[in-house]
């Protein structure tokens, strides 16, 4: 079932954002390691939004569903269109950091944290889902499986 | 989960102790801690992130800015990072200017 939740677009939402995120790792389960991944991915875009996105105020809408194979997030926000997808990679991470600029790097962590990033705009909204892979154990063959049923 | 950023001195080491998530709200936190540190003068500085459980992109810029800061023979050492902690640092590539520890400088 989806999950959904809106709130304002300030960093006073960022703990409930947060719980949101735990709480869809925890339901699917997730190892450590992954549930990191998914955190760091929606710390990141929100991060992003909130510092960038809106010059007045404005709303974040956060959906998200635990599915048999793969959990996602999706981030949905009427700022100025931003497509992070587009966004290079920082071009200095092979430079030691005393030659390096500081900023650039929360969209870069987002992408590479996550198995899939993808970004639409439509109806003057931003819509940026993220999915992580869930670890599915080996079925025993000796128990009959039925899939979940659609919807 | 709160994140604490606890300074102390250890002769001419200073030594930084953080815990919790280290994130968006919180690295401003980090941050003053990491300019007292600095302005310490120290001859390395340790950053004991055993207890800590997440860091994102924010704490790196902080990282930066403190190596940038830092006197080039004065190290940056990590003590006790977690998995998900110690991928980001190198995903980002940071951990080539630091060095990575199992356990604080002095400790048996």
């Amino acid at each position: 079932m989806t999950q959904r939740m809106r709130v304002p677009a300030t960093v006073d939402s960022f703990h409930d954002v947060i719980q949101f995120v735990h709480a869809l790792a925890s339901e699917a389960n997730l190892a450590d390691d992954l549930a990191h991944r998914l955190r760091l991915a929606t710390d990141e875009l929100v991060t992003n939004v909130l510092t960038h996105g809106y010059a007045l105020p404005g709303e974040l809408e956060l959906e998200g569903a635990v599915d048999p194979d793969r959990v996602w997030v999706r981030i949905v926000d009427t700022a100025v269109p931003f497509d992070p997808t587009l966004v290079p990679d920082p071009p200095d991470l092979d430079r030691p950091l005393s030659e390096r600029a500081p900023g650039g790097l929360g969209l870069f962590l987002a992408r590479t944290a996550v198995d899939d990033l993808s970004y639409r705009r439509c109806r003057g909204r931003n819509i940026t889902t993220i999915t992580v892979r869930r670890e599915v154990p080996d079925l025993d063959p000796s128990v009959p499986h039925h899939p979940p049923r659609p919807g | 989960m709160t994140f604490t950023a606890d300074l102390c001195h250890e002769d001419r080491t200073a030594v930084l102790t953080l815990t919790g998530d280290l994130d968006t709200p919180s690295a401003q936190v980090f941050q003053d801690q990491m300019q007292r540190a600095i302005n310490g003068q120290p001859d390395r500085l340790v950053l004991d992130l055993t207890a800590l459980r997440h860091l994102t992109s924010a704490a790196v810029r902080v990282l930066v800015v403190a190596r940038q800061k830092l006197a080039d023979e004065v190290p940056i050492i990590l003590v006790g990072a977690q998995t998900g902690v110690e991928r980001t640092i190198r995903l980002i590539g940071i951990d080539r200017s630091l060095v990575f520890s199992d356990a604080r400088p002095g400790d048996r």
